[in-house]
């Protein structure tokens, strides 16, 4: 056992550590804390730039004939794009003319507090991303984040005056109830799998989930509206043995490279 | 003077580590972004200065990382102080050889410790309904990578500061 001096110094240790807490629950040294994120934060957004810089990555092709045909799949993509944007152009106006019809009126969209990504969390080991805005800008937890034209990256977990922590989709942690956009609107759980994919679990055996189904949010998880496009169905593992289905998505947005998101604010 | 010039040496050395620290988990990649340099920095210390006044360093260092995180205030730090006070206890009563494979399991050991007590604080906390975490099973395959990866630098830095002290040490210099 140590001398108890070295036993003093752990208690006097314990007790600063203690007070510390305490002073920090009591929000007493919440102006000590807001100063030193500020100093911090210029150092980290610059620090998260250059690790998304760095983790760039570029499509390796082994030889001529795979870059040409890569090429030839991307041109059959876009001409049946082309098509879609027509078809679905033609859809919203007939929704439009339907829904005036049966005098719905239109949804109003959450507002939405754009926001810089400014790091990852510095503790866990888990999927999260810091945001330059916080419960000053009308922030709280359990919020969604989206980028780009409403594809939901994460949501909020926990908030500061001037800065949120953000779970992404992929992290472990994160469980949002979701909708496969196929012919019986199938319902599941999403889930993050190990930080580098998503698997949607809990989806019935009677589903007839296709590769390239779109998966967007039910709307019957609180404060996250219906149709946050999450990701499309990649792989569908649906074994005899097991009562329910799983597919794993692959995500419509690059997590590894999110620089603006925007929070709704929907509580 | 010689006062304010030590406090500056001291601010300037922590903010040195945060910052490597922060290098170490933005810029690296997988599993070496699992480092967790301040804890390496502050182990080294427990087992080079053997002196329980440098887990003192712990308290701000911890203090700065938790200031951009989402879990509960405290539960890191909690996990970082008891782990270094268990291995600072081991170093004196049981690894009192200080030989690299002793640095190595003493990394490993920490490290280990530290999560445990990290998921038992976390599981604590969750059951007050602070925080919203729940264990799943990488938890575990994270903690053997984690573990070997920051024993594996600790031995590295104390087989690489032991060669300099050795090298300059008075002792060592034959007159």
């Amino acid at each position: 056992m140590p001398d108890r001096s070295g036993r003093k110094k752990y208690l006097y240790l314990i007790f600063v550590f203690g007070v510390l807490v305490i002073l920090h629950y009591a929000k007493l040294i919440a102006p000590l804390e807001i100063f030193l994120r500020s100093i911090a934060t210029p150092m980290l957004s610059s620090l998260s730039t250059i690790s998304i810089n760095l983790g760039d990555r570029y499509q390796v092709f082994k030889n001529k004939d795979e870059f040409i045909s890569s090429y030839r799949a991307c041109l059959a993509t876009v001409a049946r794009q082309a098509v879609d944007k027509a078809a679905a152009a033609l859809l919203l106006e007939e929704n439009n003319e339907l829904r005036q019809l049966l005098t719905f009126h239109k949804k109003q969209p959450a507002p939405m507090v754009v926001a810089n990504i400014i790091g990852k969390e510095l503790l866990t080991v888990g999927q999260t991303v810091l945001i330059d805005r916080g419960s000053t800008a009308g922030l709280v937890a359990d919020q969604p984040v989206v980028a780009e034209e409403g594809i939901l990256i994460g949501k909020i977990l926990k908030v500061e005056p001037n800065i949120a922590t953000v779970r992404l989709i992929n992290d472990n942690q994160s469980k949002i109830s979701a909708v496969i956009l196929n012919n019986n609107r199938g319902l599941g759980v999403v889930e993050g799998g190990y930080g580098i994919s998503l698997r949607m679990n809990l989806i019935p055996r009677d589903e007839a989930v296709r590769i390239g189904d779109q998966v967007v949010s039910s709307g019957l998880e609180k404060n996250i509206p219906r149709g946050l496009l999450i990701g499309t169905v990649a792989v569908i593992e649906n074994e005899p043995y097991k009562p329910f289905q799983q597919a794993i998505l692959n995500s419509v947005a690059d997590l590894s490279k999110l620089t603006v998101v925007g929070a709704l604010l929907t509580r | 003077m010689r006062f304010a010039l030590k406090t500056l040496l001291l601010t300037g050395g922590g903010f040195l580590i945060f910052l490597i620290h922060i290098l170490f988990i933005y810029l690296s990649p997988y599993p070496i972004n699992r480092l967790n340099f301040l804890f390496i920095i502050l182990l080294w210390l427990v087992i080079y200065k053997n002196n329980p006044f440098v887990l003192w360093a712990a308290l701000p260092l911890s203090f700065s990382a938790e200031l951009f995180s989402s879990l509960p205030f405290g539960l890191s730090t909690a996990a970082l102080l008891f782990s270094l006070f268990m291995e600072h206890w081991l170093l004196l009563n049981i690894f009192t050889n200080h030989s690299w494979y002793i640095v190595l399991l003493c990394g490993f050991t920490a490290l280990i410790s530290y999560r445990i007590l990290f998921l038992t604080f976390i599981s604590g906390a969750a059951l007050f309904k602070m925080t919203d975490y729940s264990l799943q099973w990488n938890f575990f395959s994270d903690l053997l990578v984690e573990g070997l990866i920051n024993a594996g630098a600790l031995t590295s830095l104390y087989l690489f500061s032991r060669l300099f002290s050795r090298r300059f040490n008075p002792r060592y210099i034959g007159l």
